[in-house]
């Protein structure tokens, strides 16, 4: 090394004996170091060239290997992270199978699951006590309504038919023990009692005039006469 | 012998002259530039790897290189500036981050130390002991004077310090190590 000896000047005056120490580095440098030193570099800063083909189907699967490849190492370094005496444990099982279990095995096969019928005996049985309960509701329902019928119509003048005879002579009867109040009571609480329209059918009915024909005008009067005169007019 | 550095420009140009003239490049600064990072980081293999990274930023940065400043000047600046960066690493890595000068100045010396050849009654071995008990500054400011005998000027630029405090830096650093020979002779 060719020293400037503006710098030598320099340094002799502000130290001296620096000045006459030589300056030889005392570090080593590896052998070669410098021989190589830009191949090394220029392989580090250019790309390498394309060489070499792809093999056929190559990027096909690609992506799953990597991420299977991404998984193990994974589930590897997950591992050895928490627990690594653990993971520096050989995962083979310590237990036996008995010789030939695997080529003896036979698959069991699934049992046909039991079929459970929807129309058993008692299907049949409950299904004729609900017919039994729906007729029988149906005749009483039936015959109630022909009892309304029968009370709001027949009924009476059925009896008035029976005692077709006997009629002008109970009437008579009848009348001559009641008073006007009772029988205007009676009046009223057979309006009151909804059945004025039952009241108003029977007069308007053959059979009632029937059977009014057959009351006597005699038995008539004599019953108006008993009614006194106040009660007549009205 | 070396290409100039001008026309080693001109062909780092041409694309197809560009490996050829980095190659050239680099045999040309390889040893100066590994001998600047090294007096910094002290170790080979640290040297090697700060040299490498100052060899890549030149591939990818000599382009733009504008001709306004030597081509060395600016060699060494991004060596510089690329082991004062590895230095800062190494010290928080190593949780060495010291607040003094004089603490970051004991790694140095166990580094030389530790130097396979390390030979404390040859004197150059006490220069490097003294050398490095310097702060920073003034280390790479007489680093560059005494061994790369770098114009004032020219460090001036590259550092971005004026030329009568690199004077005066390299004034001190000088008397230190004087100093610390003397002490330690």
């Amino acid at each position: 090394m060719t020293t400037d000896p503006n710098i030598v000047t320099e340094l002799q005056s502000i130290a001296p004996t620096l000045a006459g120490i030589t300056r030889r580095m005392p570090y080593a440098v590896p052998e070669g170091y410098f021989e190589y030193l830009a191949d090394r570099m220029l392989i580090e800063v250019t790309p390498s060239p394309q060489t070499g083909t792809v093999p056929e189907g190559y990027f096909d699967n690609f992506a799953d290997n990597m991420l299977q490849l991404i998984r193990k190492q994974n589930s590897s370094h997950e591992l050895a992270d928490i627990a690594p005496t653990l993971a520096g444990i050989s995962k083979e099982m310590p237990y036996h199978v008995p010789a030939g279990y695997f080529e003896q095995l036979t698959p069991a096969l699934p049992q046909p699951a039991k079929v459970v019928s929807m129309s058993s005996k008692k299907m049949w049985w409950r299904m004729a006590v609900a017919a039994v309960l729906l007729i029988g509701g149906f005749s009483i329902w039936q015959l109630s309504n022909d009892n309304k019928q029968a009370n709001s119509t027949g009924l009476d003048v059925a009896t008035l038919a029976a005692d077709t005879v006997a009629i002008p002579q109970e009437i008579s009867l009848q009348l001559a023990n009641l008073d006007a109040s009772t029988l205007e009571s009676a009046f009223a609480e057979t309006e009151h009692t909804s059945s004025h329209t039952q009241a108003a059918y029977l007069l308007e009915t053959d059979n009632f005039e029937q059977a009014l024909q057959s009351v006597t005008t005699e038995a008539i009067s004599d019953q108006l006469d008993k009614i006194p005169v106040t009660q007549k007019n009205i | 012998m070396h290409l100039d550095d001008k026309t080693l420009l001109a062909q780092f140009a041409e694309p197809a002259l560009r490996e050829r003239a980095y190659t050239a490049i680099i045999k040309k600064y390889q040893e100066k530039l590994y001998w600047h990072i090294r007096r910094m980081v002290i170790e080979h293999e640290d040297t090697n790897d700060v040299l490498q990274n100052v060899f890549v930023k030149v591939w990818n940065a000599l382009a733009n290189f504008r001709e306004d400043s030597q081509l060395y000047t600016w060699l060494y600046r991004i060596a510089t500036n690329e082991s004062i960066s590895f230095l800062e690493q190494k010290k928080r890595k190593t949780a060495a981050v010291s607040l003094s000068d004089e603490e970051s100045s004991y790694d140095f010396e166990n580094s030389i130390k530790a130097d396979k050849h390390f030979d404390s009654t040859r004197l150059e071995w006490r220069l490097q002991l003294a050398i490095n008990q310097l702060p920073e500054k003034q280390r790479l400011v007489f680093n560059l004077r005494y061994y790369d005998e770098m114009p004032y000027e020219e460090m001036s630029k590259m550092l971005g310090t004026t030329t009568g405090a690199l004077k005066a830096s390299y004034h001190h650093a000088a008397k230190k190590i004087e100093e610390y020979i003397l002490k330690h002779a």
